[in-house]
């Protein structure tokens, strides 16, 4: 299960999440521990450069592209590496949203595409789409594969 | 909404344009409650005017407005109250509140929707939809249900497509939104409960319940429409609907429905995909088509729950397996290995012919999906160990030559997965056989690939591609069987060398799952197998790979960096690096000829090399600087795994050149040399995943140092997470379960934990781990079980000073005050571990089973019989020397868990073993003091209770009975009501049950009293009784006085006051003579006396006598009398102080002979603390109504009291006529002693030695019986503080409601505090304040340890008030 995708901007103000399977009492607690993981390990790494962390057995891995954090956290057959594929296609969709790593003001100009992005990659707790031009295509409500 | 609530995230999207609605625009819109209509201007109002408006309502509009009003307030509160909940926990805010013009509210953007809807035909409206009310609608994270409307008119009436793919978003939204309580599982902005709203009207009345059916009947009429042209929205329509909540039957069968009708007309097609092609481009219309649906298909049937016995659903599944779309494939692997695990066989079957080679199955080997692949790996494997499938092993082998090809696969993802299952590890239910059978299959199988797998050559990362080129190729080439252990073993040292912290991650990961499988295989007894084994022994001969080393250029170049960064590192100020390194410097001398003889391959490590020797020379030497010592510590921990994997190299070089290399143990050495050096990396995670690998691949009967080594210099890592730590202490624990072997070496380690990071350490986690290893350790290892625990308690006691030092590595780091409380617990837990199970240490070994009878007299001699139980049990003697100086440079709460260890110690030492006794008086005699001095906590008291009786009642040494019986006394006198009336039955029943028994059991007793008999306790008992009793009639006199007045409205006359008042002083000479009281405070008839005594005291001008106000006194009863919850800790600085200076003194008193300093003292003491007393106290006693509270209480507790039920047993029961040698040292203590009753301690018997040793002879002569009043005590009073501490009264609450609200203002703003910083703090979360020493504080209130401070002037944070740690705050 993908417990959770969040996206928050430098200051660690939150930006987007989408938690699936995560009690709303438990949200509040993830949301800190993420943060606190981002402000003490982000600052100054390269763009796109993996971090990783754990918790039980619940993995996070989370990454900075642009003026944004980006963090996902799993568990069972999502694991740091699987994570780590789902965080390479958001900062793939990302990019191509925005065309470039986006600063906090591109993320949010770009605010609802991102969205519907995040909608085609997580399904319910699920991974969907993988492939970049095949969730550009479904965001513009085309068929998965073209005719 | 106002705009601070309504402008979150909203303010940082582009507002420009704005929807800018005109209000006549809205009579169009679909739901056109009135409502909609001022929203906008609404939305500016702040809440002041919008409750005016209310207010001033009349018409039906005026009721609108109400209604409006409330859906504000709840709005506002609900967002509100998210962020300040996100402000105090996450620290965090949703977004900062930047003021801009043009902030869009959300009824803004409903608005916007309703209007654009109803134009949606026009351009204008489309653009605006997309553009920006979409967009930032997307940023609240649910819509409500009145939106669905206009979503359904857009839904049916636009073409646009980017306006209808978010019309089926917030379709999804709207039926996925369970409205709990205003937060969904979408995340994002809370969004208030949209049903609550509808409910009050407040939204146009639109509830879900309303709309879902429509918008389902919607979706699912396009989700069935076949016409080709619309399929793309019939994929969104079908994925929205599977958002709806599966609690939802009607919906979830109608789904099953059109998932099964697309696969019926789909799934079956004629044309299969091509051999291994997947997302056919360009592939003819129909079958494109085709494959879209199918996808939809399977991705919605992924999300409906499993049906595990339909077969229809299995048939699709399996279909899945053959589409071309690879998403579908996944899906349907994902739905098959989840079917797997409940029916294999059925699954196996349906499979079939898809697994063997050229079917679908062996395709997705080669489909570009991560996931998609993993998935197989757990289907073959849930498959292959089947028991339903014993029968049919082609299958089982078919599947396991899938499972075997996926080793090979490029990704690490799926290789792990593979080597997961190969292992046994499924879920975490496994069983210890599979494991050990894993284990054994990883160890033992040679891998015979049919054909070596082309490899599709797109990894997910460079090095693994590298890896595995270099493996096909390898396999291409040879072609010869695989030993399987060196394939795995290949693969991993590959992974390490990853930069990937994930990867690095997933590694250690697998190491500790081979840890786990090979602890299991030793655990069901394959510990036979031999690791010695040649692995190649049925292959050919060994790889030549790592062997050949030939002639070095580079060597000199290493040579001469390595002698520079030696040269550097000696240079480089001693203490800045970690001992270790030093050592390991030191002792590595050699590491120079390791380098003679590296080969090119370490041309890479010169480089690195000479890096780390560029940054050696950048850094100053000779500057002390806390991040220099991190820099350092990071790079001598990098020189280090540099040196280590030299070393490891060379070593497993050298033992390739002899050919043991391929032995499972060699491969495992040199795996494991690398997963060593990956400590170096700068993840605290990763290192920690690492820690746990080695734990787990750590056997029994290996050398653990090296572990013990890695772990020590970890822990000196600041960067160490808490949490981590734990996490780390219960990977120990779960290795002692698979290995209880291990017992003694993972005390070891978990004593490194003890000492090195107290501070961060869960002592329940430790404690934890302790007990089960004490259960689980044989004879020899419960000695250091016992010692790793006792250890803990010789850890020094935190300086809060000390952080502004370097951290060493052999001190402590318990610098902040909140690892100094977290030491202290640990301590605590010490303390308790050691008295509960203390069993262990008296009698299971070591000691003698019986004193032999020639000894008694020695007996006498107690520090003979201390230096021989010594002798006889080493660790229970250290144990005891370490509670004691516990007890007495501690704290008072680790005091008083000592005194309650060591009365566990007590009863669960034998009786012949009473030598002990000794320590364990001292110990008892002065701590019980402490306690009866400050009974503040209900928790203790209730220990006591329990206690105590026993020690009077079963004990056989007659000091301790006696000492229990004094602090029970003391107990009912200076504390409240629950534990008088609890005492009072307990000694009644003592005094009457000890003459009983004396003569019925006379002739059973050899000598010894047993039950409190004439010589015993009866004669002390008795006057403790009296006094109780007295008190008790005086009270009831005192409620039936009250009453009568009451009843006929009188006054109290001069003549009953006076009457009132001598009882009471009556009774407080009595009470004073058994312990010490401060008469001005002390009550003897409760607290509704105080106001008659009070009346009569003006009235004859009488002053309160000495000792103004005793707060401690006051608090401590009052906190029993008015509070059920524990009071909160005292600060322990001041605490600790106190009991120093007065342990310290005791000598003295001792020397003089006479209580008389003490007593001054304890005047000294009061009065200066009188006069800062608050007369907090004073207005509670005063507000008291004349309301027989205890008499209520006396009632309740009468009535049902499980601990009176105990005390009575144990006092009434008969004593255990244990035998004893020993009575002449009764008779002689007896004797000498028991008259001084109320002295506070027994005088003289024979313990003198420990007092000694405890620093100082604090056993004054005997007082005698009747010294009258204000005699003085020798107990001085408790160390305390914050005498402003306010109670809560619940009789002030019930008698005057006004007080109620005043009350805690007047309490802090009547009596401020003020101090002064004592050192520099930093602020560790929101509600702390950061401090520079020096600065003046105003000290608001205390709780658990900290401070609320309000500074004068804002610091540069600009905090002005906060949290501070009580320990860095000098009260003035």
């Amino acid at each position: 299960m993908l417990l959770a995708v969040l996206i928050s901007n430098s200051e660690g103000n939150i930006l987007i999440e989408r938690f699936n399977g995560v009690p709303a009492e438990e949200r509040s607690h993830w949301r800190s521990f993420l943060v606190k993981l981002g402000a003490d390990n982000l600052k100054g790494s390269r763009n796109e450069e993996l971090f990783v962390a754990s918790h039980k057995s619940v993995y996070v891995v989370y990454t900075v592209i642009g003026d944004v954090y980006l963090y996902v956290v799993g568990k069972d057959e999502y694991d740091e590496l699987a994570l780590a594929e789902v965080i390479f296609i958001i900062t793939a969709s990302i990019r191509d949203v925005c065309q470039k790593p986006p600063s906090e003001r591109l993320f949010l100009d770009k605010y609802g595409r991102i969205c519907l992005c995040l909608d085609e990659i997580v399904w319910k707790g699920v991974l969907e789409n993988t492939e970049k031009e095949r969730i550009n295509r479904l965001i513009r409500l085309k068929p998965p594969t073209n005719i | 909404m106002d705009s601070s609530s309504g402008t979150t995230l909203m303010d940082l999207i582009t507002a420009d344009p704005g929807p800018a609605p005109k209000s006549a625009g809205s009579a169009e819109a679909p739901t056109p409650p009135a409502s909609q209509q001022t929203t906008g201007s609404m939305s500016y109002a702040t809440p002041a005017t919008t409750s005016s408006s209310s207010v001033s309502g009349k018409s039906m509009l005026g009721e609108r407005k109400s209604k409006r009003a409330t859906l504000m307030q709840i709005q506002n509160d609900t967002i509100s109250a998210a962020k300040a909940a996100m402000k105090t926990t996450a620290s965090i805010n949703i977004m900062p509140q930047k003021q801009k013009k043009n902030p869009v509210s959300y009824s803004q953007l409903a608005r916007s929707i309703h209007e654009l809807a109803a134009t949606s035909d026009q351009k204008s409206s489309q653009k605006q939809l997309v553009h920006h009310v979409f967009p930032k609608l997307a940023v609240y994270n649910s819509v409500d249900p009145s939106l669905a409307p206009s979503l359904l008119m857009l839904d049916q009436q636009c073409e646009d497509r980017t306006i209808l793919r978010y019309v089926y978003y917030y379709l999804a939204r709207i039926l996925s939104d369970t409205g709990s309580q205003g937060l969904n599982p979408g995340g994002g902005i809370p969004t208030p409960n949209w049903d609550a709203l509808a409910d009050i009207d407040a939204v146009g009345g639109v509830t879900r319940a309303d709309v879902v059916p429509r918008i389902v009947d919607q979706l699912s009429k396009e989700a069935s429409d076949a016409n080709v042209e619309f399929h793309a929205r019939r994929l969104q329509a079908l994925k929205a609907l599977t958002y709806a909540p599966e609690s939802n039957t009607g919906i979830l069968s109608r789904l099953y429905e059109i998932v099964f009708g697309i696969l019926d007309k789909v799934g079956d097609s004629s044309q299969k995909r091509k051999k291994g092609v997947f997302g056919t481009k360009g592939g003819d219309k129909e079958s494109t088509i085709q494959s879209n649906l199918q996808y939809a298909a399977l991705s919605a049937l992924r999300r409906l729950p499993l049906d595990p016995g339909n077969p229809a659903f299995l048939h699709r599944a399996v279909q899945g397996v053959s589409f071309a779309d690879p998403v579908a494939v996944r899906h349907s692997l994902e739905i098959l290995s989840e079917l797997a695990a409940k029916d294999p066989y059925g699954v196996a079957m349906a499979l079939g012919k898809l697994v063997v080679p050229g079917g679908a199955l062996q395709d997705v080997l080669h489909l570009h999906d991560v996931l998609a692949r993993v998935s197989l790996a757990r289907l073959c494997h849930t498959i292959t160990r089947a028991r339903a499938l014993d029968e049919r092993p082609d299958i089982k082998s078919q599947f396991n030559s899938v499972l075997y090809q996926l080793l090979l696969d490029p990704s690490e993802r799926v290789c792990f997965e593979a080597i997961f299952c190969v292992l046994g590890k499924h879920d975490n239910t496994e069983r210890t056989e599979e494991r050990a059978a894993g284990w054994y299959r990883l160890t033992r199988e040679i891998l015979k690939l049919p054909e070596a797998p082309s490899l599709s050559s797109k990894g997910s990362s460079a090095d693994s591609n590298d890896m595995s080129k270099a493996s096909k190729d390898k396999s291409h080439k040879t072609r010869r069987p695989q030993p399987l252990i060196k394939l795995v073993m290949r693969r991993l040292e590959s992974s390490f060398r990853s930069f990937s912290r994930p990867v690095l991650h997933a590694a250690a990961r697998v190491v500790q799952e081979m840890g786990k499988s090979r602890a299991a295989a030793y655990a069901v007894g394959l510990q036979d197998i031999d690791e010695g084994v040649n692995v190649n022994a049925f292959s050919e001969s060994a790889d030549p790979v790592d062997s050949d080393f030939n002639e070095n250029p580079y060597a000199d170049e290493v040579n001469v960096l390595c002698n520079d960064i030696t040269f550097q590192l000696c240079k480089w100020q001693p203490q800045k690096l970690r001992l270790e390194s030093q050592e390991e410097l030191l002792n590595k001398a050699e590491v120079q000829d390791w380098f003679s003889q590296v080969s090119e391959k370490f041309s890479a490590a010169s480089f690195l090399l000479s890096g780390l020797l560029i940054l050696f020379k950048c850094l100053p030497g000779d500057i002390c600087r806390p991040y220099d010592e991190s820099l350092s510590d990071s790079l001598s921990r990098s020189i280090l795994s540099l040196f280590c994997f030299i070393g490891a190299r060379k070593v497993s070089a050298v033992s390739s050149a002899t050919g043991s290399k391929d032995t499972i143990a060699g491969l495992l050495a040199s795996l494991m040399e690398v997963v060593r050096t990956t400590v170096a990396c700068e993840c605290v995670y990763v290192r920690a995943m690492v820690i746990k690998a080695l734990i787990w691949m750590q056997l029994p009967h290996e050398s653990f140092e090296e572990l013990e080594s890695i772990i020590a210099s970890e822990l000196s890592d600041p960067s160490w997470p808490a949490t981590l730590l734990n996490d780390v202490l219960l990977t120990l624990h779960a290795r002692f379960k698979a290995t209880p072997d291990m017992a003694v070496t993972l005390l070891e380690i978990a004593r490194i934990f003890a000492t090195k990071v107290p501070g961060k350490i869960d002592a329940d986690v430790l404690q934890l781990l302790w007990k089960t290893c004490l259960v689980g350790a044989g004879p020899d290892g419960k000695h250091t079980a016992l010692e790793a625990v006792t250890i803990v308690l010789d850890l020094p006691p935190p300086q809060p000073g000390s952080m502004l030092g370097l951290t060493s590595v052999d001190r402590v780091s318990a610098s902040d005050p909140k690892s100094a409380l977290a030491l202290q617990r640990l301590v605590q837990a010490a303390v308790w571990f050691l008295g509960e199970n203390a069993n262990y240490a008296a009698s299971e070994y070591a000691w003698e089973s019986a004193t032999p009878p020639g000894t008694a007299l020695m007996m006498l001699d107690a520090d003979k019989m201390v230096a021989a139980a010594s002798s006889r049990n080493p660790t229970l003697a250290g144990a005891l020397t370490r509670l004691q100086r516990c007890a007495f440079s501690g704290s008072w709460e680790t005091s008083m868990c000592t005194t309650l260890g060591t009365y566990y110690l007590y009863q669960s030492i034998p009786p012949c073993t009473e030598t002990l006794f000794y320590f364990i008086l001292g110990i008892l005699t002065y701590l019980l003091e402490i306690i009866v001095l400050r009974v503040d906590t209900l928790e203790w008291c209730v220990s006591l209770c329990s206690g105590l009786p026993f020690l009077c009642s079963k004990v056989l040494k007659l000091q301790v009975r006696i000492v229990a019986a004094q602090a029970l006394t003391t107990m009912a006198i200076r504390s409240g009501e629950p534990f008088r009336i609890q005492i009072y039955e307990f000694l009644n029943a003592l005094a009457q049950g000890g003459v009983q028994s004396q003569l019925s059991e006379m002739h059973l007793s050899n000598g010894e009293d047993q039950g409190a008999s004439g010589t015993g306790l009866g004669v002390l008992i008795s006057p403790m009784v009296k006094v109780l009793d007295e008190m008790y009639r005086a009270q009831d006199e005192l409620i039936r006085d009250i009453r009568n007045h009451d009843n006929t409205n009188k006054e109290w006359t001069d003549e009953e006051l006076k009457k009132l008042y001598e009882t009471h002083e009556r009774l407080l000479d009595i009470v004073s003579l058994f312990c010490y009281v401060p008469r001005a405070k002390y009550l003897p008839l409760g607290p509704i006396s105080a106001k008659l005594i009070d009346i009569y005291r003006t009235k004859h001008n009488i002053s309160a006598s000495a000792g103004l106000s005793d707060p401690a006194v006051a608090t401590g009863i009052s906190d029993l009398m008015y509070e059920s919850k524990p009071a909160p800790v005292e600060p322990d600085a001041l605490d600790d102080d106190l009991v120093n200076a007065w342990a310290a003194n005791l000598g003295d008193d001792g020397l003089l002979g006479n209580s008389a300093p003490a007593m001054s003292r304890v005047n000294e003491f009061l009065a200066g603390m009188g006069t800062e007393a608050p007369d907090v106290e004073e207005e509670n006693i005063i507000s008291r109504p004349s309301v027989s509270y205890d008499d209520m209480w006396a009632k309740t507790l009468l009535e049902s009291s499980e601990l009176e039920e105990d005390v009575r047993s144990s006092g009434s029961s008969s004593p255990d006529s244990i035998g004893s040698v020993e009575t002449s040292i009764s008779s002689h203590f007896g004797g000498m002693n028991y008259p001084s009753l109320f002295s506070s301690r027994p005088t003289s018997y024979g313990a003198s030695q420990i007092s000694e040793r405890s620093g100082g002879s604090r056993y004054s002569g005997p007082s005698s019986f009747f010294e009258g009043a204000g005699s003085p005590i020798r107990e001085e009073p408790p160390p305390y503080t914050s005498p402003d501490r306010s109670f809560e009264n619940p009789l002030a609450g019930r008698g005057s409601q006004s007080f109620e609200s005043q009350e805690p203002e007047r309490a802090s703003s009547a009596n401020p505090q003020y101090g002064s910083a004592l050192y520099d703090f930093s602020a560790g979360g929101d509600d702390e304040l950061s401090l520079t020493a020096g600065e003046e504080l105003e000290i608001e209130y205390e709780v658990d340890g900290w401070f609320y401070v309000k500074k004068k002037r804002p610091g540069r944070d600009g905090k002005m008030a906060g949290l501070v740690p009580v320990l860095y705050v000098n009260q003035s």
